[in-house]
C-alpha cells in the first residue's frame, strides 16, 4: 500500500507539553539533565479569542530534536496536580490548551512539506493550518485519536543568538513567575529589557577591562 | 522613554525597518534593536509586511511604556 510513499519524515522535531509550573520544568530539564535551552518564542495570544499571551521555550534532547513547553499566562489548571497532566479534557478545556500537547515530525524541505500536506489532502485529511512562524514552517492536522499532529520544515538554522534570546526569556519569566505578583507578559517583558541592558552593560565592562 | 528591544534575527528586520521609521531612537544593544520613542509609538502591521504568526512574538522586551493595542492592525505603546 505505502510502497510507492517515499518516506521523508526525518524524526522529532519537537514534542510540546503545556506546563504550569515553568520554574520547576527549567530545573528538571535544564538545572539537573543539562539540557540546553535554544529557543523560545514570547507572544501576545493571537487566533482564538480565548487565547492567552503566551511563553513557548525549546530544550534541545539531542540530534537536533527539541522538547518543548508552553506556559501561559493567567490561566488556572484544569486538573489536581499530581495527575498525568492535561491528557484527558473535558469540553470546558479550550482547544489550544489541548493541542498544546502535540508532535512535530520533522521534515527537511519546503517541498517536502507541500508533499505531506498533497497526501493528507489527496485523502480527504483536512490540513487545517499552514503557518510560517519564527523559524519554522508547519503544516497542522488531528490524527484519529484526536491528537494534534505537526510537520515542520526549518526556514532558518537557528544560531546562538536565538538560543541567548532564549536563556534571558526563560531568567525572566522565572522571576517574574516566582514574585507576588500575578505574572504577564508585560512584566515578563520589563524584567527581560532589564536583563537586556544589564548583560550589556557587563559585556561593555568586559570589552574595557580588556 | 519608551524601550522597546527587537531580537535582531532576519524575521524580525521587516518589523525593526518599520519601527526605525516611526521612533525617535534606533540602535543596537547586545543582540537586540532597541526602538526608542518619547511618544505613543505606533507600528502598522500592513505597513510593515509582518505575518501574524511572527507579529505577534516580534516584541523581546519592553519597558516605561505600556502596550494599550496588540491586534493584526498595529502594535500601539503608550508612554508609561
Amino acid at each position: 500500500m505505502t510502497e510507492e510513499l517515499g518516506h521523508l519524515a526525518r524524526g522529532v522535531d519537537h514534542a510540546a507539553f503545556p506546563t504550569f509550573d515553568p520554574a520547576g520544568t527549567v530545573r528538571f530539564y535544564h538545572d539537573i539533565l543539562g539540557f540546553p535551552i535554544v529557543h523560545s518564542v514570547c507572544a501576545v495570544g493571537w487566533g482564538p479569542s480565548d487565547h492567552p499571551d503566551f511563553v513557548h521555550f525549546f530544550f534541545d534532547i539531542g540530534k537536533g530534536d527539541r522538547l518543548a513547553f508552553f506556559y501561559y499566562f493567567g490561566l488556572g489548571q484544569f486538573s489536581e496536580p499530581g495527575q498525568d497532566a492535561y491528557a484527558t479534557h473535558g469540553p470546558e478545556v479550550p482547544g489550544f490548551f489541548r493541542d498544546s500537547r502535540h508532535l512535530a515530525i520533522h521534515v527537511d524541505s519546503e517541498d517536502a512539506l507541500a508533499e505531506y500536506r498533497r497526501r493528507l489532502e489527496d485523502n480527504d485529511w483536512t490540513v487545517e493550518m499552514q503557518v510560517k512562524h519564527e523559524t519554522i514552517e508547519s503544516i497542522y492536522t488531528h490524527d484519529p485519536n484526536g491528537f494534534l499532529v505537526e510537520f515542520t520544515y526549518p526556514t532558518r538554522e537557528t544560531t546562538k543568538v536565538d538560543d541567548e534570546d532564549a536563556e534571558l526569556t526563560v531568567r525572566a519569566l522565572l522571576d517574574v513567575v516566582s514574585g507576588d505578583e500575578q505574572p504577564t507578559l508585560s512584566k515578563l517583558w520589563a524584567r527581560k529589557a532589564e536583563l537586556i541592558v544589564a548583560n550589556a552593560a557587563t559585556a561593555l565592562e568586559g570589552q574595557q577591562g580588556r | 522613554m519608551i524601550e522597546l528591544y527587537v531580537l535582531d534575527v532576519p524575521e524580525f528586520r521587516a518589523f525593526i525597518d518599520e519601527g526605525a521609521k516611526v521612533a525617535d531612537q534606533c540602535r543596537t544593544i547586545g543582540n537586540y534593536v532597541l526602538l526608542c520613542s518619547n511618544d505613543t509609538l505606533v507600528i502598522d502591521r500592513r505597513q510593515a509586511g509582518v505575518r501574524q504568526a511572527v507579529w505577534y512574538s516580534a516584541v523581546g522586551a519592553l519597558r516605561h511604556g505600556k502596550v494599550a493595542q496588540f491586534d493584526k492592525d498595529a502594535l500601539r505603546v503608550e508612554p508609561e
